[in-house]
């Protein structure tokens, strides 16, 4: 089954394989695995020489336009690759809130942004507030921040948070120097980094509030809407290398003297894999059309069912690609146990499962109310 | 339950049952004290790189000279070869025969010279496993449970033991009880109602799978052996585990999102809980693969 991408996302994607092919390998991978920061340095500029800096923002910052399903092609790409490399969660996921917040202020650093200048990450989630984005735990008391955010995904190196805090009851955005904060940085679950950080009375200034109110519970809404898709882009990317591992593996491996693709409960494992991977693609090219869309219940509606989707039927394309490995598929030396992991990494951010089947739900009892 | 950690299996469970079967009385008197007691680790010389499934396959071989075997091969997902003092092992003492009348049983000393255990670290980055080599490994006549050629009937015999033990009643019990420690206590958000069902059918399959578990014990009090329908409880029982350590994941939403985390970041049940999850990707697959124990019920109990 094949989908017409537009001819320049089909290029993007291509680039994307080769340059990962010739670039990154499960070797880099496990050696990233032990190191604390995540962006390689050589890759880091040849990333930026590809364009992908840029592809997420408008001309107007110095980017190059590219649509989320230009972007969803190369996160693909990157979960394909099981690259670590944290492009998403330092350049895509700052990049596009301070695009959405579209100050002065804050276009000028998405400019830096896009240079290369800058090393900036989102701070949105704190254990208490879980994945209740536009109510977090912190608070801004006049001009002391003061609380923590976990799981913050900065790849190790960023020295800037975009975090989220509660003024008065309203939601603000702000730019706050890691230096200010206690850091405690760890591995995650998909291998990557992430910190938890305290504030501790930290003092903000006025050109440290970037969005408040509305503003900035827009632009949170639309970067979520957004980064649901390439949670989703990269599964799809990971449970596609994990089908074409596992067919590959089912044609080669004996047992009984013959091919264990040769058993047919194997035969209709594997056809289950490919009629849900099916799915997820039509799941991924829907939402990372309706995500951008200037209708906030589309985008909603799209992006929270791909996402609850995806975090069901991802898994369930890594749980047997295991099975059908056997035991070398629960070892650290092969990929098929790294990608189960990244999927069910990415199954858990930005919204897990039930809170976005609650979601859809919600979203439905609000049209209907109209 | 009480959440003490669980005795080695290998013993107690698996070579001991097949002592006080098939053993010599000799072997009885010299082994059984340190299994019951637990003052002598075994581990399970049985899975070989080619033989997973397949295990009547399996190609180590044991030569008879004339007052011991010598032994060339390897094993492989060994759990806990690494302190293990002695393995319990299937060899191939005759190449000559159907492929399930040439296995032996013999009981290994693992400091004997000539064996190599090199470690296989699992994706729950922990170390259980290993994989075993065998190269010119002299293991005394008197070694070998029953007769020659009866391997494949012993391992039969301790498979059943091995998958009622697999199918981890307690072990459910308890994560279940912690999984609802950890809801009830979870100081971030959660939506506790969607957790209490979650967890409630969960409970309601391990009643199912308690009472099953209870009926095939009460058959072996009245005299008869464990049959094929320990695959089933094999079945439901990983099928559970799998269950319980996903949901644990799942309910813990961002908190499961942590590895190696100095801190506890909300709930240290939750923090933790992917580890677990990950291992037991594994139990579905160990013990016999759950596809074939649906195979030997198809073929030994409906007649398929």
């Amino acid at each position: 089954m094949e989908f017409n991408l537009p001819e320049n996302t089909t290029l993007i994607a291509d680039t994307a394989r080769r340059y990962l092919k010739d670039n990154y390998s499960f070797n880099i991978y496990r050696q990233q695995l032990e190191q604390q920061d995540t962006a390689g340095a050589s890759r880091w500029s040849a990333m930026q020489e590809l364009g992908w800096f840029g592809l997420p923002f408008a001309e107007s910052s110095g980017g190059f336009d590219g649509t989320l399903l230009d972007v969803a092609m190369v996160v693909r790409e990157l979960g394909a690759a099981l690259c670590l490399d944290p492009y998403v969660d330092t350049v895509v996921a700052p990049g596009k809130l301070l695009e959405y917040v579209g100050s002065d202020s804050t276009l000028a650093m998405l400019s830096d942004l896009v240079e290369g200048r800058s090393k900036l990450a989102c701070a949105l989630y704190d254990y208490h507030a879980g994945y209740q984005v536009l109510t977090p735990s912190m608070k801004l008391n006049g001009r002391r921040l003061s609380g923590q955010k976990n799981f913050v995904p900065d790849g190790g190196f960023a020295d800037t948070l975009l975090a989220t805090a509660l003024a008065d009851g309203e939601l603000v955005v702000l730019a706050v120097p890691l230096a200010a904060c206690e850091t405690i940085r760890h591995r995650a679950l998909d291998g990557g980094r992430i910190a938890n950080v305290l504030f501790d009375e930290v003092e903000i200034t006025d050109e440290m509030i970037l969005a408040r109110g509305e503003k900035a519970e827009q632009a949170l809404s639309r970067l979520l809407a957004y980064l649901r898709v390439l949670d989703c882009a990269r599964m799809y990317g990971a449970a596609g290398a994990l089908y074409q591992r596992t067919l590959e593996y089912a044609k080669t491996r004996k047992q009984f003297g013959v091919a264990i693709g040769s058993f047919q409960i194997i035969q209709h494992y594997l056809v289950d894999m490919f009629i849900d991977l099916q799915q997820l693609e039509s799941m991924l090219f829907m939402a990372a059309v309706k995500a951008e869309s200037e209708d906030a219940s589309q985008r909603e509606r799209a992006s929270t069912a791909a996402k609850a989707y995806y975090a069901d039927k991802a898994v369930r394309i890594a749980q047997p690609a295991i099975q059908i490995h056997g035991g070398i598929g629960v070892t650290e030396e092969l990929d098929i146990g790294h990608y189960f992991r990244l999927i069910t990494h990415c199954s858990l951010t930005h919204g897990d499962r039930a809170h976005h089947i609650k979601s859809f739900a919600l979203l439905d009892e609000v049209h209907q109310g109209e | 339950m009480a959440g003490a950690p669980p005795t080695s299996p290998f013993g107690v469970a698996m070579v001991g049952p097949v002592l006080y079967n098939f053993g010599s009385q000799e072997q009885k008197d010299r082994w059984l004290p340190g299994i019951v007691s637990g003052g002598t680790l075994w581990c399970q010389g049985y899975s070989e790189p080619n033989s997973g499934s397949d295990l009547a396959s399996l190609k180590t071989r044991a030569e008879r000279k004339d007052d011991h075997y010598l032994v060339n091969g390897q094993k492989i997902w060994t759990t806990q070869a690494h302190w293990a003092d002695m393995m319990f092992c299937l060899v191939r003492t005759d190449p000559t025969v159907k492929q399930q009348n040439g296995i032996s049983f013999l009981l290994i000393d693992m400091k004997t010279p000539g064996i190599e255990v090199r470690p296989i670290y699992s994706i729950d980055g922990h170390h259980h496993l290993n994989e075993v080599y065998f190269t010119d490994v002299r293991v005394p006549l008197e070694n070998l449970v029953g007769q020659e050629g009866m391997g494949w009937t012993i391992a039969k015999f301790l498979l059943t033991h091995e998958r009622t033990t697999i199918a981890g009643v307690a072990d459910s019990r308890h994560e279940i009880s912690r999984l609802k420690s950890a809801v009830v206590e979870s100081p971030g958000f959660l939506d506790k109602n969607q957790a209490r069902l979650r967890i409630a059918e969960l409970e309601i399959e391990l009643m199912a799978l308690e009472y099953t578990n209870f009926r095939t014990v009460a058959a072996t009090d009245e005299g008869r052996p464990f049959g094929p329908e320990s695959s089933g409880l094999k079945i439901k029982g990983t099928e559970l585990q799998q269950k319980v350590s996903q949901a644990m994941v799942e309910l813990g939403g961002m908190m499961s999102l942590t590895w190696d985390n100095p801190e506890t970041v909300g709930s240290d049940t939750f923090n933790r809980a992917t580890r677990r999850y990950n291992f037991l990707r594994a139990c579905t697959i160990y013990g016999g693969s759950n596809e074939i124990q649906k195979n030997v019920l198809a073929k030994m109990l409906l007649g398929l």
